[in-house]
């Protein structure tokens, strides 16, 4: 029988160069970007019903925005064609759920273009290091924060022109933010009736959503777990409005916490990749989005919050290691130093001259495009 | 509860491949006899061209670090060729003849009470038997042990997908691999012995009933899961104890014996049999192979087409190395051929660049940062790597098999490893 019929039920085979595991049991980057638009989709559905199809057309403006920006800033800068991941698809997707169906349609066109500037400016995919929708959604919310309008459910919305601002409904949020108590019941703000941005009126969509992720190992729970319980326990012992205990019930529901937390706090280029340093980030964005919103400028503090804690990612990444990763080598290397009490630092951390076999290899640390065919000289397994 | 470590990937739909009983190779044509391509293991030979040879007789040694190990013929025969690179003996060619004659064996004549621990090492060099599971040959690895550790774990747990001899192995000789665990702790003085096993493996079935009323022994149900039956992994799951980076000081704590390495152990010391065969897993048969006989001949006696295949993996398509040609002989320590056609599996895209998802991190058993040495290597460097305990890295893939970049992760921590060693050489 043939092996590999027996074990593609759930992996591939793949075809490397001589080394290297011959099988692989994970989606494609493409897949994986699939899977995170299944799981906005029902919130987007949702979105549709409450406020009608402006919300699509913002979404699909969005989209042609970031696809088009994508492939024009790769040509321009890298001088290579787009790769057709669906990174640039779902960046535009996600600003899209982050503005409310009453924004001038202009402002997701723009928004694409600075998402995929910041994107392909520091590096291209997987190097950047701001969540590309997040940018530009804070970009907006600076520039063009009294242009936003929040309509109420159900308000008739004009398919392209510009929404008359008399029809703007006070959200959740601004009652929060002026220290008042909401118009929606706690059940209104869960199943989703309420004025906000596109993708965070439901929260039983997003979790909905964000399960999906998490069972199907596309993002890991930590993130928005720790993100979340910080937010419920900071606002729970300092509420600030006294009213009682569903103060912190109301902090969680309204506004993009949950959003943020399942669906822009995950992106993977942005967080860290060590468990330990995603709690980390998960309770640093938890805790910058109650500071923002208990004092801040802004009107919701969740995206500024992940945003700030997204240059974190790679230093906290780092921190983990150095506090749960492999412990032999760390004390042995302390012991070895303080036996020497010559540190030699600087030698430790100085690069290596390239002096063996540098031309046999071609590897280049831009977009990192090109496979290494090394010699296999695979090291003999008796040595 | 069952024992497991951390990390790891569960294969378990795909591992449940049925073993085949074991058969053995019909007289192949010739073997190969080659050194490790390690840099350090040189081969001396002690046969001339159109020398008549023996089957289990000694045709030459390995000499690895000052260690002379002999290295045996599995096949009756005639030295055909010597081959050499570069003015040094690499290894030899034996044609068969077909007449099977072989080699007069003669065990360890005196009670087997009165064998110490040098006598046990003594037998195991001469035997030529390599420590399966991880690197290195058995005496090493009980001599850095021995007087400090009165554990054993007797590794029974399955490798990657598709490779199932030392399954079929202990099911099939189930008395032999717990005979030969018994020899050495008797000769050891250990007084302790964990067998770890997959909780749904029918090794649990057979082992039990021979260890039931042995206070000695004792079964660990560990998990299935990938790389359970690596060294490291084990010694995690069963006494919770992490080892990491190279040089193992606490490898006092104990030690890891895998079956084949215990069965092969009573072998030698009961009748003298030398270590030259090896169970190659081809699909779901296995086949006892003489070391060194080329991967077609296996492939031919399993019938399967190696014509029309794209690569032909030496090992599971996990750990494997594909082979130059099909004429590729195999090694003592070849567990499995696996063939890939081209209608198979897709060739690679080009590696994207890496979107840092967490996947290899989540996997690693050793608890290191694959993508980050994956990307320092990629820069050449080198010296972070090896800050960031690249030397944990134990080389099982999981950071390949989950990364949906296709980075070929292992390769370039391997690559960081072999220039830093010959950086500090110089």
């Amino acid at each position: 029988m043939n092996i590999n019929k027996l074990l593609k039920r759930d992996m591939t085979v793949i075809k490397r160069g001589r080394s290297g595991p011959f099988i692989s049991g994970s989606p494609s980057i493409r897949g994986i970007m699939l899977h995170v638009a299944a799981a906005v989709t029902p919130a987007l559905i949702w979105a549709v019903y409450l406020f009608g199809l402006r919300v699509l057309i913002i979404t699909g403006i969005s989209v042609a925005s970031c696809v088009a920006s994508d492939a024009l800033l790769t040509l321009l800068i890298y001088k290579k064609p787009l790769i057709s991941d669906l990174t640039a698809v779902i960046s535009g997707l996600m600003l899209a759920l982050t503005l409310p169906a009453a924004t001038p349609l202009w402002i997701p066109a723009a928004g694409g273009f600075a998402a995929m500037l910041i994107k392909q400016l520091s590096g291209g995919p997987g190097n950047n290091f701001l969540n590309p929708a997040l940018f530009a959604r804070t970009l907006i919310m600076l520039i063009f924060g009294r242009m936003m309008i929040y309509t109420a459910p159900g308000v008739q919305l004009p398919l392209f022109g510009n929404v008359d601002p008399s029809l703007a409904s006070e959200t959740a949020m601004t009652a929060l933010n002026d220290g008042r108590f909401p118009n929606e019941s706690v059940f209104e703000l869960l199943y989703g009736k309420c004025a906000g941005n596109i993708g965070e009126i439901s929260a039983l969509l997003i979790l909905l959503g964000g399960v999906f992720l998490i069972i199907r190992g596309i993002i890991s729970y930590k993130i928005p777990v720790s993100f979340a319980l910080t937010v419920v326990l900071i606002t729970y012992l300092f509420p600030r409005i006294d009213i009682d205990s569903s103060y912190a019930v109301y902090s969680i529901l309204s506004g993009g916490v949950l959003f943020a937390a399942f669906f822009m706090a995950t992106d993977h280029a942005t967080s860290p990749c060590t468990g330990l340093g995603q709690i980390f980030f998960g309770i640093g964005c938890g805790g910058l989005t109650v500071l923002f919103r208990y004092t801040g400028v802004f009107y919701d503090g969740a995206y500024p919050a992940v945003l700030i804690m997204n240059e974190l990612a790679r230093p906290l990444d780092l921190l983990a290691f150095r506090i749960n990763g492999p412990s032999k080598k760390k004390k042995t290397a302390k012991k070895q130093k303080n036996d020497k009490k010559t540190p030699d630092t600087a030698e430790e951390t100085a690069e290596i001259p390239e002096t063996i076999e540098s031309d046999e290899e071609n590897v280049d640390d831009g977009l990192k495009t090109e496979i290494i065919e090394l010699d296999d000289a695979e090291d003999g397994k008796n040595g | 509860m069952a024992y497991t470590f951390s990390g790891g990937l569960d294969l378990s739909s795909s591992s449940r491949i049925p073993n085949g009983k074991i058969t053995k190779l019909p007289d192949p044509g010739r073997i190969v006899l080659r050194a490790p391509d390690d840099g350090v293991t040189l081969f001396e030979c002690a046969v001339s061209p159109g020398e008549a040879v023996a089957a289990y007789q000694s045709v030459g040694s390995f000499i690895d670090r000052g260690d002379v190990i002999p290295v045996y013929s599995g096949i009756a025969g005639r030295v055909s060729e010597i081959l050499t690179e570069k003015d040094r003996t690499v290894g030899i060619v034996i044609e068969s003849d077909g007449s099977g004659r072989r080699a007069e064996l003669a065990g360890f004549d005196g009670t087997l009470d009165g064998l110490s621990p040098e006598m046990i090492c003594d037998i195991l060099k001469n035997a030529a038997i390599p420590c399966r599971g991880s690197a290195g040959w058995i005496f090493r690895r009980i001599l850095a042990t021995e007087g400090k550790t009165s554990r054993f774990i007797l590794n029974c747990c399955e490798s990657e997908p598709g490779v199932t001899g030392r399954r079929a192995r202990i099911c099939e000789d189930p008395g032999t691999v717990i005979s030969g665990v018994k020899l050495l702790m008797r000769a050891l003085d250990v007084r302790r012995c964990e067998i770890a096993a997959e909780k749904d493996s029918p090794v649990c079935d057979v082992l039990l009933p021979l260890i039931r009323k042995d206070p000695l022994f004792e079964l660990r149900k560990v998990k299935r899961k990938y790389p359970q039956d690596e060294e490291l992994s084990l010694i995690y799951a069963v006494t919770g104890v992490r080892l990491s980076d190279a040089g193992h000081p606490e490898r006092s704590l104990c030690c890891v014996i895998d079956a084949e390495t215990a069965a092969a152990a009573y072998r030698a010391v009961v009748y003298g049999v030398p270590y030259c065969e090896t169970v190659v897993s081809v699909g779901d048969s296995n086949v006892i192979c003489p070391v060194g006989v080329p991967v077609s001949e296996i492939l031919d006696y399993c019938s399967v087409d190696h014509e029309r295949a794209e690569r032909i993996v030496l090992g599971g398509l996990l750990r494997g190395r594909a082979c130059k040609n099909a004429d590729e002989p195999t090694d003592n320590l070849t567990d499995a051929v696996s063939v890939i056609y081209a209608k198979d599996g897709k060739a690679i895209p080009e590696m994207s660049p890496c979107t840092h998802c967490g996947r290899c991190v989540a996997v690693c058993p050793s608890k290191i940062m694959p993508y980050y040495l994956a990307a320092m290597s990629m820069k050449k460097k080198y010296r972070v790597c090896a800050d960031y305990s690249m030397n944990a890295c134990t080389g099982c893939g999981c950071c390949d098999f989950v990364c949906p970049a296709y980075i070929p992760i292992k390769k370039l921590i391997k690559q960081a490893k072999q220039r830093l060693s010959i950086n500090t050489e110089e």
